[in-house]
């Protein structure tokens, strides 16, 4: 069984590698062998293919949530207010 | 200093100051939305217009000076985030790999990925979801939000931040890697477990 184990990592990856390739695949290409690989343990494990959505929903989200922050989220008034005032005492030392 | 040198200089301060009043707002907005924290984003925007009054004499008036502020600003964000990623990754016990995985790389029982109802980006829309996400953002050590931040706001490819951080690409991956998947537990446990 032990050895079964690590036959079937060797072949398809660890779930800790796995999901290591999951988010390389995002930024780098994977080498040909990685793909074959990751795309075996994708189908046969179904935690990492949950990881895999899960992983892509999150880069969605991120970039929405700061398209929109962009927009919605000005400082309050107060707060620049002091930090202004804040960088011209510190401009005024020097 | 002789007299006219000190008068420039005090030419330069007020300048400054003014640009202070002019353009602080809008570059602190810039700074905590690349950032995500406040009390960063400040000390960003001070340091620039203090280094903006010692490099006054570099500054070409033909650029403008919006355009030369935010550039100054730029290079301070990057390297905030190029310190970030210089400072080695604390407690590895509790957020690196071997809190997900047990020593044959398998999932621990009760840190698997659970299935997530109704999840898809309208979840936005829901101002306690969005509160949830931004918590789950903070969590992160400094040096995988950097990872993150540059990845979704530059938007740029992985090559090119590598360049800018001074990092190879492995070890940048295997950042992104730890942060997201600390990043999905977190939303798991304090959102879709609910
Ligand atoms: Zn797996």
């Amino acid at each position: 069984m032990k050895m079964l184990k690590s036959v079937l990592h060797i072949l398809l990856l660890s779930c800790s590698k796995a999901t290591g390739l999951i988010e390389k695949e995002l930024y780098f290409r994977l080498s040909p062998i990685d793909k074959i690989r990751l795309f075996m343990h994708a189908g046969i494990c179904g935690f990492c293919h949950r990881y895999r959505k899960h992983s892509r929903l999150l880069d969605r989200l991120m970039i929405e949530l700061h398209h929109t922050h962009q927009h919605a989220q000005e400082p309050a008034e107060q707060d620049v207010t002091a930090l202004k005032q804040r960088i011209i005492d510190s401009l005024e030392k020097k | 200093m002789n007299a006219a040198k000190e008068a420039l200089k005090g030419d330069s301060n007020t300048i400054i100051q003014e640009w202070v009043q002019l353009y602080a707002e809008s570059m602190f907005a810039w700074a905590h939305y690349k950032t995500a924290d406040k009390a960063l984003a400040e000390d960003l925007v001070q340091d620039s217009f203090l280094a903006a009054l010692q490099s006054f004499d570099k500054f070409k008036q033909e650029s403008s000076p919006k355009t030369w502020l935010f550039s100054i600003l730029n290079h301070k964000i990057i390297d905030h985030f190029r310190k970030e990623f210089r400072n080695p990754v604390q407690n590895e016990a509790e957020s690196g790999l071997s809190f997900f995985f047990n020593s044959d790389g398998e999932w621990y029982k009760d840190r698997r990925p659970q299935e997530w109802p109704a999840a898809d980006t309208q979840l936005l829309d829901n101002p306690d979801f969005r509160k949830i996400l931004e918590h789950c953002m903070h969590l992160l050590p400094g040096s995988w939000l950097a990872a993150v931040s540059l990845k979704y706001l530059e938007q740029k490819d992985g090559k090119e931040i590598c360049k800018d951080l001074q990092i190879t690409p492995s070890n940048f991956w295997q950042i992104l890697h730890r942060a997201k998947l600390q990043l999905r537990a977190c939303l798991e446990n304090n959102w879709f477990k609910k």
